[in-house]
Parts: C-alpha cells; structure tokens; sequence
C-alpha cells in the first residue's frame, strides 16, 4: 500500500512537472533572432527573423525598401568575419530561396540609379549583436561609432572593418581614427570567428573572455569617453530597437547617444545587474582549460542567456583584464592544462614540418613529376635502360669481333638513334608517352603502350635479324624510321603542348565578290523611332512640365500629308539655303 | 591533314601544321561579324578601290571578318555578330552562308587520306534543341570541307594547351565572349564541365546600357555601341582592383557580378561526387584563357570571389594562360594530333 501511496505522488510529480519543463525547454519565441539591413536601401535596420516561415535575402531586402532598380546584396553571415556571397536582388528578379539567419548583415549596393537620396549608414558588429548606425554628418570615424554606442575599444586585430562597399579604399587594419563610410561594417568582436577560412581554415588562436562585468572602464583611447556600464547592445535591444543611432562627432560633447525606446533602457538595467551578479565570478581564461569550464558551468549557462546565438561568441572582454592580461596569463601559465596545449602544439607544429618535407602524396605524383617534366624527358630520351644498354654493349661487342651483324653504316646509323630515342620501360607519369597520360580508357594509353611494346620486340628481335636475309633487314629498318618518325611526331607534339612552335598568322584569302541569299537581320536594335518630321522649337528654357506635354495624335489626313523621311531628308538643308539667300539678298 | 577551328563568337580562328615546315603553325584569324552598307555605287567602287571583299545581298553590301571594321566607318549601324548569343542565327540567312564561306576560307585542303578536324561550338552546352542545331550546323560546315569534324569542349581543349605543368590536371576556365565554360579535369579527362551564358559581352552591354552609349543611324534607330566599350577597355588599361572613375567602377562591379556566379559554379562543380571521387580534397590549380579575362586584376577578383564562397583553401593557384586568346584553338589542334596518333594506332593494329 506504502509502495502505491509513493507511486501516485511520484505519477503526480511528473504530471505536474511535465508543463514546466516544457516552458523552460521551449519558451514561446516570435522572432529568432535579427538581421541587418545597410547600405543604399530605403531603411537601413535591424529586421526580426520570423520562426514560422523562413525569410529570404530577397524578401529582407525588399522589404527594406529598394532604391534602385537593382541592387547587388552582400551577405555576412555572424559567424564569419567577411562576406560569404553575394547575389543581385531587383523587383523582378526570382528568388532563390537563400534564408537569412540570425546575425545577419545584408550589406546593399545599388547596381544603377538611386531613385531617392539614401541616408548613409553603416552597421556595428559586436558580440552582443549588430547595431546600424546612421551618418548623418560628415567625417565620423570609428571612434564615434563606439563611443556613441556605448562600446569599449578592443584590442589590436579585433577591430575591423569586414565589409565595405567595392569602389572604395580597403582598410586592412582598422584604427580607432578611420573614417566610417557609408555601407561599412564595422566589427569588434572578441570571439574566434573564422577569419581565414579560405586560406586553409589557419584561424589565429584567440583567447576566449568570459568577463563582461569589468567592462565599466574608462576608456584611456577616446576623448571624454564615459564610462560605460555594460555591453549595451543585446540581442533583445536588437529586436527591440528600431531606430538607427545617429553618431556624433568627437568634437561634439553636446550631443550624445540616447538609446530611444523604454524597454531597451528597462532590458539594460536588467542585464547590467544580471552582469553585476556573474562579472564578480568570471576571471580571463583560456578555453581549452576543462576543470575551469566546469566550474564555471553555471556562468556559462547564465551568459548564454544574453549572449548571441552562436554559442562561439564571448562576450566583450573586461577591460581590466585586458590591461592586466599579464598578470593573469602568467598566473595561469602553472596551470597544467597550458602545458598540455603547449605540448600539443609543438606535436603539431613537428607534424606540419615533418608534412611538408615528405615527399608528395599519390595524388600530387603526377604534378610534382609534370613540373620537372622537360628535365626528365630530355634526360630520359637519351639515357637508354638497363635492357637497352646491355643491348647496346652486346653489339658493340659483336661489331668488335667482326660478326655481320650491322656493318653498313646505314644501318648503324638507324639503329643508334633508335635506341637512344626509345621511351623509357619504366612507367612514369610523363605528359605523353606513358600511363598516366589521359589515363583510363583514352587512346594514350593504348598509343603509348603499343609504342612501347613495339620498341621493346624489335629491340628483342635485332639480334636474330643480324642473321636473316637482307630483305628482312631492309624492312626492319623500314620499321625502325616508323618508330623514329613516330618519335619525332611525338617530339613536335610535345613542343605544341609547351606551346614552343612559333605561330604565323596569315590573312584570309577570302572572295572578292560573292552573293548571299536571303536578308541580313543587321544589327540588334535597342530602339525604333519615327524619323523626326519636324524639328521642333527650342525647349531648354522650358520648365518640366511643359516638356512633358502629351504628343498630339495626328489625324490620318494630317498622316498622309506627313513628309516621308526620305522627303524630309533635304527640308533642312533647303531651310538653311532659303535663309543664307534671304540674308544675302 | 590535321587541324582545329574555334567557333567563337567574337572570332574564328583555326591552327594547323604548316605542311612544308611542320614545326611552325599557320593560323587564321577573323572576326566573326559583318558590316552592312547599302549597295550604292560610291560604296562599291570604295570597296573595290580598296580591294576589301564583299559580298551582295538584298540590296545590301556585306563586309564580313576583319575587314568588316575597316568597312565600318562607311556605315552608321554597328557591326552584327555572325552568332549572335553563342547561336547560330535561324532568321539571318546571309550570316549562315558567311560561316559557310569564312570556313571554306580558313581550312586547309585536305590532301591526305587522314583530314580530322577538331572544333569548337559557342553557346550553351545543355542538350537544348538550339545547342543540337548549333552543332549540327558547325558539324555540317567541317565536313563539307572534306575533314571528319571532332566536337571538344572549350575548356577541354584550353586544359590541354595549358595546363601542362599541373599534369593537365586542374580547373579551367575559359571566359568568351558570349558564355563561360568551367571544366575540371585530372590527368587530361574531363571530370565535369559547366557552360554559364555569361561572358564578355554581357558585360560591355551592361556597361552600355548603364552609360547609354549608344550610336544612331540615318532614320533616328539607336544602337548600343558595344565596339566603343571595348575599344575604352583596350585603351584604357583598367585595373578591377583600383578602378578609377564612375564607368571603370561600374565595370569592376560587373566583373565582380559574372565572376560571382562563375565561383558559384565552380563552388557546385567542386562539390559535386565525381570530382570528390576523383580529386578528394586534392588543392587545384585555376587556369583562366578567352578574350574576357584579358583584363588587370582580373586573377585577384576571382580569389576574392573563391575567398567569398569558401573554397579557397581547394584552389592552388590561378593563373591566365600565356595565350589567353588563342590557347582553345591550340587545345583543339592538340587533341586532333592526339586522336590522329590514336587513329593511327588502331590501323597499324
């Protein structure tokens, strides 16, 4: 009974337990997450990214508003740190499905004509998330922006600008006094993106922050920067804010940034508290040290729940730990985690040096043998093989003992050179005459191996022949200046394939004169027009409205009066004449 | 005899062995274009003044190949492309007999029992009926010649003439005037290839439209004045990297347009199971030939577009053929010596 008792509170339990848990697993969320849209669009923003159907990079931008007919759309993915692709977006064109995702910037550059002035702007990227500021006055540099939002200048190498429109002067190394241009991005994140991904995924290592709380430092690199309190930009405000902050200029201590909307301000006074609570649990460290992670397991939760979604971001580094990175490496360089990383990359490094200096892999094989292809075909077009050599020194023997065997010189003068021209009985992967050569079922195969087994047979079978008739002589040789064409044709085609052979170019004799049927379509036409019968009165000082007076439609009468072109072709003309002779007379 | 033509649609041209010194080449050149001029008498005595062969038709004089722009100053219609977008024109009579005859003028005779004739075919390569024609039209054409005509794909055969040193093994790209073919190949066979229509005039109308520079003739009919674009891209040396004013940025945003899609391609070709079955993670190298990629800062834009698409770290090296313009052609003449050899072969067996 006990035992039924304990079961039905337990069944209780879990029944009751069961909506709760799924609160906390999936809490109900209309948005997941945000995507920015800069550069020549109507609203330069941040944009919620709806759940329920997947919003492409041609609704987002369009939605955005076009400014021009078309545009050309870059798209930075947020864990990338430069742009992944780029795709023309125009009213008409067709969609091809591309979704955007959560941290997304869609940097937009008009491929023809504004048809409206566009604001300028430019997006800050950040570990919290993107904020797009506006540029309203001119020469705004990046210190302002991050003043302006509120944001601690990072380290060397963590700010850049990712993506700035083509046309434009690269920054390669983004300082704090580079001018922001219109349609920049602008990133300081702290997090290990992959910033060289193509270039063999040889990202730097980067050391992961896991304090945001000490982030309320003065700025030593900014003019009157305040202090700041916190990251101010989470991925809530990213949702929440809709309009773009407009920067002030450094000179400018009047104007300062006043983050528009209530509920941002209540969300910022939320997390710098949540912040306050965990900035006094997180020390600087680096990842890889495991007992650390787990103790701070909890930390960790906690951040994530401000954090960005990609779960490789860190939030900003505290400045303090940043100026005091000494003390806290060399603090944690006892510890035997860094050890182990040390010795691993050591391992590694031997291993990548030990990688380069072994020989090519199979597959490289035949570049690294291509690439010295000319050395070895000519060094192997004269050095016979072991078989050929041994050949070689039994008729050399022979001819020494006076055996009949070649004693014209014609014949000597056929065969020496017939040897020394001999492919190679090694395969090898050269360019023409061996397997590798158009390998599988191509003709080269079958050529060259045919040649190869023809050389050998009749290198195998001159010996005996010394013995034969001379009928039988006459037509191995005959067999043997085959082979030496052969060999010659092979030679010229190897000079047209290191494109050696001179080129003449030579004019086409074409006909004189011939005759073609039928119409010539001519040339494609980007327009067809009346000719103008009438020249009409002078309409520069016209304003635009007079201009655009509707055509009148002419009556069939008045058309079938209308001078033809070939009637008005002279009119001007005789108009001129008509007047020179006025004035003279 | 042996010898290779390439179809292309901003010129024709074939190479072949000079029969009394066969180590050196012959090749012809000409523009694939013609020039309309009315048929008047002043303009038949110019023409005949200055020996430039034309031909007659419907009222018409026709200057076609490369005289056609020497001819031009005495039309005010730009010249007409004899394939117009890569196709052989189904409603242009006068251009299909011109084809006929710049081929009859730009081959060999034939003189002995082995005439193969490797050629190329513009345009699209997708099985489309208009594809069908095309090469059935250019097929056709070669063998009225007396030649066994050998269709090769252009980047194939610009593969051949320049990738000797990768061991014909790579990525090649050939950027023509009307279309973009992208091959990939190891050890000289093709893995898979890809025909893109977009190509060098693409950009120079773009460029046109965008600046509206146009040309009319006598009755008020606009033309886009393509050659003008072109003549601008020759003579003003532009760099894609540092373009300097409005229309050379407008051209390095083009570029940047087709070369997009170009590493799309190449980005989907890379993936694809063959080539991940033949090559792995093999590091290629790129080999850029055609009249388009003919451009400064061409080679760095298109690592910024691999870079861009992530597969950089699958590209060797990108390098454009020393023979940019004429290396399809003497791709075309090396796979016909290479089919002559086999063909030789098999009749000795």
């Amino acid at each position: 009974m006990e035992r039924l008792k304990s079961a039905y509170l337990l069944a209780i339990l879990a029944l009751a337990a069961v909506p709760a848990v799924g609160q906390q697993t999936a809490p109900h969320d209309p948005n997941a997450g945000a995507v920015a849209v800069v550069g020549d669009i109507e609203h330069c923003n941040t944009y919620p990214v709806p759940t329920e159907a997947a919003l492409t990079v041609r609704q987002a931008v369009i939605n955005a508003g076009l400014l021009s007919e078309s545009v050309n759309v870059t798209v930075i993915r947020s864990a990338h740190d430069r742009a992944q692709w780029t795709q023309l977006v125009s009213a008409n064109s067709a969609d091809n499905g591309e979704p955007v995702e959560n941290g997304d910037i869609l940097v937009v550059q008009s491929m023809s004509p504004l048809t409206a002035p566009v604001k300028k702007n430019a997006a800050l990227r950040t570990d919290s998330g993107v904020v797009v500021v506006g540029l309203e006055q001119e020469g705004i540099v990046i210190g302002d922006v991050l003043q302006a939002t509120a944001h601690v200048p990072p380290n060397d190498g963590q700010l850049k600008v990712i993506c700035r429109l083509p046309g434009k002067t690269q920054i390669t190394k983004a300082e704090l006094y580079h001018p922001v241009l219109h349609g920049d991005v602008i990133s300081i994140s702290r997090s290990n993106r992959t910033v060289l991904k193509g270039f063999g995924r040889m990202a730097p290592a980067v050391s992961e922050w896991k304090s945001s709380g000490a982030s309320a430092a003065r700025d030593p690199f900014i003019p009157n920067a305040e202090p700041t309190t916190s990251s101010s930009f989470t991925s809530s405000q990213l949702t929440s804010q809709s309009v773009p902050v407009q920067v002030p200029l450094s000179g400018d201590t009047s104007m300062f940034l006043s983050i528009p909307d209530s509920d941002v301000t209540e969300a910022n006074v939320a997390e710098d508290g949540h912040n306050a609570e965990t900035s006094t649990n997180l020390v600087p460290t680096l990842p890889i040290s495991q007992s650390e992670d787990v103790a701070d397991a909890g930390v960790a939760n906690d951040r994530m729940s401000f954090a960005s979604e990609s779960t490789t971001v860190a939030p900003i580094a505290p400045l303090e730990s940043q100026i005091g990175a000494d003390t806290s490496a060399t603090a944690s360089a006892f510890n035997p985690w860094n050890f182990v990383f040390i010795g691993g990359l050591l391992l590694a490094g031997t291993l990548i040096l030990a990688g380069t200096l072994k020989p090519e892999p199979d597959d490289n094989t035949e570049f690294s043998c291509a690439a010295s292809a000319t050395p070895i075909s000519a060094a192997r077009r004269f050095s016979p093989t072991a078989d050929q050599q041994a050949l070689l020194s039994e008729l050399s023997r022979q001819k020494d003992v006076g055996t009949p065997l070649l004693q014209t010189a014609a014949k000597t003068a056929v065969f020496e050179p017939a040897i020394q021209m001999a492919p190679p009985v090694q395969p090898s992967p050269t360019l023409i005459a061996d397997h590798e050569w158009f390998s599988g079922d191509w003709h080269g195969q079958v050529v060259s191996s045919d040649r190869e087994s023809q050389v050998k047979s009749l290198i195998a079978d001159q010996a005996p022949t010394s013995f034969r008739g001379d009928d039988e002589t006459v037509c191995e040789v005959a067999a043997v200046k085959s082979l030496k064409e052969d060999e010659q044709s092979r030679s010229d085609l190897e000079d047209l394939l290191q494109n050696r052979l001179p080129i003449d170019l030579c004019e086409t004799q074409l006909p004189l004169r011939v005759a073609l049927f039928g119409k010539p379509a001519g040339p494609r036409r980007l327009r067809i027009d009346a000719a103008h019968s009438a020249v009409p009165a002078p309409h520069m000082n016209l304003s635009s409205e007079k201009r655009r007076e509707p055509p009148v439609a002419t009556t069939s009468a008045a058309a079938a009066h209308m001078p033809t072109a070939a009637d008005s072709s002279g009119s001007l003309d005789r108009a001129l004449h008509f007047l020179q002779e006025r004035k003279e007379s | 005899m042996i010898c290779a033509i390439d179809f292309g649609s901003c010129r024709i041209r074939s190479v072949f062995r000079n029969p009394q010194a066969p180590e050196r080449l012959t090749m012809f050149s000409e523009r694939s274009e013609y020039t309309l001029l009315t048929n008047t008498q002043q303009h038949r005595q110019t023409l005949e003044a200055q020996a430039i062969p034309c031909a007659e038709c419907d009222q018409s004089l026709v200057v076609f190949g490369n005289r056609a722009a020497s001819a031009q100053w005495l039309s005010r219609v730009p010249r007409t492309a004899l394939l117009t977008d890569g196709n052989v024109p189904s409603d242009d009579a006068p251009a299909r007999q011109i084809l006929s005859q710049l081929t009859e003028s730009m081959l060999p005779d034939g003189s002995d029992s082995q005439n193969l004739c490797v050629l190329t075919v513009p345009g699209l390569r997708d099985g489309s009926d208009q594809a069908k024609k095309n090469e059935a039209f250019l097929h056709h054409l070669v063998q009225m010649q007396g030649y066994q005509p050998l269709v090769v794909n252009s980047a194939e055969a610009a593969l051949l003439a320049t990738s000797s040193d990768a061991a014909f093994t790579g990525v090649c790209l050939v950027m023509g005037a009307e279309t973009t073919t992208i091959c990939i190949a190891r050890l000289g066979k093709m893995i898979v290839s890809e025909t893109i229509a977009i190509g060098g005039n693409w950009i120079d109308t773009e460029l046109a439209k965008h600046f509206q520079v146009q040309m009319f003739d006598e009755t008020g009919t606009g033309y886009l004045n393509i050659e003008s674009i072109r003549q601008w891209k020759i003579e003003s040396r532009v760099n894609l990297k540092n373009p300097l004013g409005d229309r050379e940025r407008m051209l390095a945003r083009l570029y940047a347009v087709a070369l997009d899609r170009v590493a799309h391609t190449v980005t989907q070709m890379l993936n694809s199971t063959p080539v991940w079955l033949a090559l792995n993670k093999q590091r290629l190298s790129v080999m850029l030939a055609g009249g388009a990629v003919v451009v400064d800062g061409f080679a760095n834009l298109l690592t910024e577009q691999f870079i861009q698409h992530d597969i950089a770290d699958r590209i060797l090296s990108i390098r454009i053929a020393p023979d940019p313009e004429t290396a399809v052609v003497r791709g075309a003449l090396i796979l016909a010596e290479l089919e002559s050899h086999a063909l030789k072969s098999k009749e000795a067996a």
